[in-house]
């Protein structure tokens, strides 16, 4: 029977071994590819869950007629994924039930639960920085890489509340590649096309002629993806098109690097689209108090850095020292300091701001392993002890036996 | 699809496998669609709105109310604002140091005008609360800081003193439009206001 076929496979040792050694693998041709690659660019090859199957990109690899060796592998996703099915098939349902396998069972239990906290950290978990200079307020943190365009309208010379274009429909568009994004409450839709990961924003005269769009003396260039993303100045075109008519009511240039939105004025209204990396509000403000640091000798790394910083939430005040490992959490969100500078009239701290729904399931998984097992190799060793005891009864020693 | 998982549970894989093998493919199988994030799609509708932060009072030190007939080009080095307006006409506002008058005399010499001797003569024009001077020239423009010559130019400009540093208002473009949009340059100029500390 297939059926009966298929469960055995999936649930089979085998290919749990299978999976564990190429979790391993994939962790290890990672690690070598990131300094070359850049940890953002290596992390969507291998760990995205889009990525089915990854070539890895090494010069070691052998060559064969010149080309490198290309040993497609499948997604560390993927086969996350498929190991999380055969921990539930074999290490749940197919296993023996009873007294003896509980700290067994118990123990892939928290193997299924650690998966699934990956699972929930992938897709759920939200990761920014916040930099405040010493003496300064913010509510807000940034994404690192993600790219949004927002659109405001502009009133008195302030913005309003932004639309913000996703990140993610930003993300996966090719240079080649146009999409149309419909603003139903504010009458006009926007094309975005061209998108480029790093650029830089030119005047025509450098620009290359002919192969992307001239606006108001500016042009974009195309410039090489950096292997840190961070650093990469995302780019695209805009065409603002009024609904109902056929011809593009103006055309703009974004980039990542502008310190202020371009402005179209469409029905005596003045609107401003920009592209920003990802803001994030935060439902409370950090004043920082004091930022103190060291840097090592002679580089700009920092060797030590702490903040003193007052929580401002819900009409309240609270202050807290943030130092290296000593995070502030609050309301879900986890504030540790990730940077420090002192470059200029003030030191700034940079504070990481990670929100995962599943931010503690790992410790918990690993209490519930800690059971497991504990309860798994104490009743091995209670019943080798019970055993011994046994047999010491049923063989009398010597002495008492001249006795 | 429950039952047959908690029977399996119950009695172990030997007793189960007749029941919920087919099943439990089943939901491996329907898993699947929940391990793929969503794919892209031709047409997006953007309805989600951001709360404002700090972040949107933006980084630029001054508050101005744009005329709705010009269009906002994001900053540069020397351009703390920067506007444009019809065509090609540019706006734009900048910090300079060396005086009023000789900063004047040298918008001035990009025109081919004579240089003047004071600021008295020239009409006068309220910006954050200091009287700035207006110039206007028109004719064939030299060519100055990267834009090249062109004739039949426009010039009008504010210079106003703040502390030991100058705050220029610059418009140029072709002269005709440069008269018809140098009322709202006035307006514009008067509409500046300086923003407020971030800090608490």
């Amino acid at each position: 029977m297939l059926a009966f076929k298929l469960f055995r496979f999936f649930s089979g040792f085998g290919l749990a071994v299978t999976c564990l050694v190429l979790l391993l693998l994939l962790t290890w041709l990672s690690t070598l590819e990131q300094p070359a690659k850049g940890l953002y660019e290596v992390q969507k090859r291998y760990y995205d869950a889009e990525a089915w199957y990854v070539v890895p990109e090494l010069d070691w690899l052998p060559k064969i007629n010149g080309k490198p060796l290309s040993i497609p592998l499948p997604g560390a996703y993927l086969v996350s994924a498929v190991l999380f099915v055969n921990l539930f098939l074999g290490g749940i349902i197919r296993i023996r039930k009873g007294w003896k396998n509980i700290g067994v069972v118990i123990s892939h239990f928290s193997m299924i639960s650690l998966l699934i906290a990956g699972f929930v950290s992938h897709h759920y978990s939200k990761e920014g920085i916040m930099a405040v200079y010493q003496g300064d307020t913010s509510d807000f943190a940034q994404s690192y890489t993600e790219y949004t365009i927002e659109v405001s309208e502009m009133v008195d010379g302030q913005k309003t509340a932004p639309y913000v274009v996703q990140a993610r429909h930003l993300k996966a568009l090719g240079a080649d590649d146009s999409r149309v994004f419909e603003f139903p409450d504010l009458g006009f839709d926007i094309k975005v096309s061209s998108w480029m990961r790093n650029s830089a924003r030119v005047k025509v005269d450098q620009a290359d002629k002919g192969k992307v769009p001239e606006v108001d003396d500016w042009s974009l260039q195309w410039l090489e993806v950096l292997p840190t993303e961070e650093l990469n100045m995302a780019g695209c075109f805009v065409d603002v098109l009024a609904r109902g008519e056929k011809s593009k009511a103006a055309q703009l240039i974004l980039h990542g690097g502008d310190s202020n939105a371009c402005t179209v004025t469409l029905d005596g209204k003045i609107y401003g689209f920009s592209l920003v990396r990802e803001i994030w509000p935060m439902p409370f403000r950090v004043h920082l108090d004091k930022s103190v640091g060291e840097y090592y000798p002679g580089t700009t790394k920092p060797s030590f850095f702490q903040s003193d910083i007052t929580r401002i939430a819900e009409g309240s005040e609270k202050s807290f020292r943030i130092k290296m490992n000593e995070p502030m959490r609050y309301g879900g969100y986890t504030l540790y300091q990730a940077r420090w500078e002192d470059r200029g009239d003030r030191p700034m701290s940079g504070f990481a701001i990670v929100k995962n729904p599943s931010d503690q399931w790992p410790k918990y998984s690993l209490y519930i392993s800690i059971l497991g097992l504990t309860i798994h190799f104490g009743m091995k060793l209670g019943g080798f002890v019970a055993k011994s005891s046994k047999r010491t009864k049923k063989e009398p020693a010597p002495d008492s036996a001249k006795a | 699809m429950l039952i047959p998982l908690a029977r399996a549970f119950e009695h172990g894989y030997c007793d189960s496998m007749k029941v919920p093998c087919s099943r439990l493919l089943c939901i491996a199988v329907l898993m699947v669609p929940l391990l793929v994030s969503c794919r892209k799609t031709e047409k997006v509708a953007v309805t989600e709105q951001r709360q404002l932060t700090m972040v949107d009072e933006g980084r630029s030190s001054f508050i101005a109310l744009m005329p709705p007939e010009w269009r906002q080009l994001p900053a540069t080095q020397f351009r703390i604002l920067n506007y444009r307006f019809g065509e090609d006409g540019e706006v734009f506002v900048g910090r300079s140091r060396g005086g009023a008058l000789p900063n004047v005399n040298r918008w001035l010499g990009q025109f081919g005008k004579p240089a003047i001797e004071g600021l008295d003569d020239l009409p006068k024009v309220k910006v954050l609360g200091e009287e700035g001077m207006l110039v206007t020239a028109s004719g064939d423009f030299g060519g100055a800081m990267g834009r090249p010559a062109r004739k039949n130019a426009g010039l009008a400009g504010v210079v106003v003193t703040l502390g030991d540093q100058l705050l220029t208002i610059k418009m140029i473009g072709d002269a005709e439009a440069v008269a018809a949009e140098q009322e709202r340059l006035i307006q514009f100029s008067e509409s500046l206001r300086i923003r407020d500390a971030k800090s608490d």
